[in-house]
Parts: C-alpha cells; structure tokens; sequence
C-alpha cells in the first residue's frame, strides 16, 4: 500500500510551511489611538497561524480538512490559491487552481449573470477568447435560462449564486478544485 | 457623464457669485475651471482609490488577485473620465477665451505626474484605510478643507503675506500652479517648477507604494 502511494503524483506538498499575516497590537482599531501610540509601543506584529505544517495531497484524491475554528483550515487553501504567501516553509502546486471559498463571492449584485460570467472569467485569470469560448458552457451547467442570466445578480436565489458561481469557477477547467464551506446555502 | 456635473455645479456658483468677489483675478471662469477640472480627478480618484479594497474584499479573500491593482484601476479610471472631460471643458475653455498653444501639450506631462502624486495619496490613505476605517472617513471629512486651502477658487495673490509659506506647503498649490501657468496663462512652466512638482510626486508616489507594500501584508486579517 504504501509503495502504491510514494508512485503516485504529488500534486501539492507543503514542508515545514508557516503562514501568518499582520495584526495591531495592544486592541489598537481606529486611527487616533495609532497615532497616540506611534513610536511608543509596536503596532503591528506577525500572527502565525499555520506553523511548521507538512502536507502531501496526490493526483486524484478527495481531500478533507477538519479543525476546531481558527486553526488555518481557510488560511492554507488560501495559500494553495495563492492568495496568501507564505511566510516560510516551502508550499508546491503543481495544477492549475480553482478556489471556491465562499458562495457567491466576486459576483456583482448590479450585474447580470452574463455580465458577471465576464467579470469572474477575467478576474480568474481567463483570456476574453477563452471567456467566450467557454460561455455557452457556462450557462449551460448552471442551468439558468435566457431570462435568468440576463437578470441582475441581486434577484438570483442562493441556489441560484451557488450553482452560477460553482459554473465559473470550473470553467478554466482546473486540476485542483477548492470548496471552503462554499456551498453553504444560509 | 454624472461626473462632469459637480465641477460644472462648481463652476456655474463660481462664475455668477465669485466673479464679483474676486474682480481682480482677469477672465476669472477660465481661472477657475483650469484648477476645478483637476481638482474633481483628484478628489474623485483618491475617494475611490482609498475605498478599493475595502469594497473588493470578498473578491481578495476569494480569488488570487495583484491588491495594489484595485486603486491602481480607480485612479486610472479617473484619468480616462479625465480625458472625456478635457471635450466639453476644452469647448468652455476656448469659450472663456483660452489661447491653444504648442506649451498645451506640456499639460499631458503634468497630468502623468500628477496622477503619479494622486496614487501614491491613494495608496497611502487605502492601506490605513483597511486597518482603521475612519482612515477613510478623516479623508473625507478633510477633503472640503483642503479644497479651500488649496488656491482653486482664488488667486494666491489674495492671501496675506504671512500664510504664503503655509499656502505653498500644500503640494496641490504646485500642481495648480503649473497646470494654470500652462491653460490659463499660456505659458511654459519654469524649471523650478518642474522640479519641485517632479520632487512632491516622487516622494508621494514613493511612500504610497513603500506603505501599501509593507501593509499589504495584513489586509486580509482585516478586512
């Protein structure tokens, strides 16, 4: 069992990986209380939330992380996407990405779902032509009809966001899905 | 197109009310209208750039995207608006009797300056901004002041000798300066002026980046 797995291919591996970013200290939160507190004390200081983390996720396994709150379960899918650097450690990638971290997010609520199709296609990365290549696609496995997707976003049901957001972000036609609670429907 | 409507409510108060208080200041709408049109690019580019990431939050915490190209595509926005602008402005300014010449041409490098100054305010104001919202809301509440300090409605020459040194500390006068010495007297700026106007934006521009870069760090812990 264990030579069946060292043959597989790693598609992510974080060794030694620490994640963390910049926070005030000393419940500094609004600005007169940060210029009263300049040069007297430090104000930011670096929060480690993952630290020293080692990790291998192969070429197609199902991946599920479960942890108490707070303990970086979002902030290393984060790093995955590349929304977060590391701060040391190594975190290797080896397929092309698709985050999932919340539902709905990016979508403009005053757009329409065709106009959003083009926002979220350009903001992930896609060129206009693979935008319009893969339109019909998109539209056709988010099972929204002419009068939905030309609708303004901001009158779509929950279901309606999950199931156009989930059709974007597969559209680029990643190797390495990430769902964060995103399908959570309130 | 709504953006063109607050300098011209501007402008409008200025020419039927100012006109009478400031006698001395010749052709007095072209005066106004040539610090009024930069004025409304600054002041909407670093609202909008200072609000950026806050207002694309999700987006940063979803998807892997450059943050400084969110403020960066505000003030960029605003220099397009900017340039729509110059058609019917440029139409009231030959209007109000402004003479074209070959030194107008001199405005589009004070423009690229200047719009270097405005990011580096944006990026400035927008990564405190994230931290601390009344960042944001201190701006605000300052912007009609610096309007006011800044010598749009009023030729310097009105202000008493003693706070022409605090007048000039304000960076917006030397951009005003050059932009008038160029639209409104038809002339090519002194050497001087370029430096001190080259010296303002680089410094701007440089902590602006230098802030945001160094801040950029923690955004995501406080959005």
């Amino acid at each position: 069992m264990e030579e069946t797995i060292t043959n597989r291919e790693v598609i992510i591996e974080a060794k030694d990986l620490s994640v963390g970013f910049l926070v005030t200290k000393h419940g500094i939160n609004n600005f007169k209380d940060f210029l009263l507190t300049m040069g007297i004390k430090k104000l930011f200081e670096n929060k480690e939330v993952l630290n020293d983390f080692n990790l291998k996720i192969y070429k197609g396994e199902c991946f599920g992380i479960m942890g108490r709150n707070g303990s970086g379960k979002s902030t290393f899918l984060r790093a995955i996407s590349g929304i977060m650097k590391p701060n040391k450690g190594t975190l290797s990638v080896n397929g092309k990405v698709a985050p999932m971290m919340a539902l709905g997010v990016g979508l403009e609520p005053e757009l329409t779902g065709l106009e959003n199709i083009k926002l979220l296609g350009t903001l992930m990365g896609l060129t206009q032509k693979e935008i319009k290549d893969s339109l019909n696609a998109i539209i056709e496995f988010s099972e929204l009809n002419d009068y939905d997707i030309n609708s303004q976003v901001k009158r779509y049901s929950q279901g309606m966001l999950a199931r156009l957001a989930f059709s974007i972000t597969v559209a680029k036609d990643p190797e390495i899905l990430i769902v964060d609670e995103a399908l959570t429907v309130k | 197109m709504w953006s063109l409507l607050t300098p011209l409510l501007y402008l409008a108060i200025f020419t039927f009310i100012f006109s009478n208080a400031f006698p001395d200041v010749e052709n007095y709408p072209l005066y106004a209208l040539t610090g009024l049109i930069f004025w409304n690019f600054y002041s909407n580019a670093t609202t909008t750039a200072i609000n950026s990431v806050i207002n694309s939050r999700g987006v940063l915490k979803s998807i892997k995207v450059e943050t400084i190209a969110l403020p960066i595509s505000e003030v960029a926005t605003s220099i397009i608006n900017l340039l729509f602008s110059f058609i019917p402005f440029g139409i009231l300014m030959v209007l109000f009797d402004a003479s074209i010449g070959f030194e107008t041409l001199l405005i589009f490098i004070v423009i690229l300056l200047f719009s270097l100054f405005t990011l580096g305010i944006g990026l400035f104001v927008c990564a405190f901004n994230v931290y601390f919202r009344d960042v944001g809301l201190l701006y605000t509440s300052l912007t009609p002041a610096l309007f006011y300090f800044t010598p749009i409605a009023y030729s310097t020459s009105l202000v008493p000798g003693q706070f022409q040194l605090l007048i000039k500390l304000n960076p917006l006068y030397h951009f005003m300066d050059i932009f008038r010495t160029i639209l409104y007297y038809n002339e090519v700026p002194s050497l001087q002026s370029w430096g001190i106007i080259t010296g303002i934006t680089a410094v701007f521009f440089g902590a602006g980046i230098l802030v945001f870069k160094k801040l950029e760090k923690g955004f995501i812990s406080n959005y």
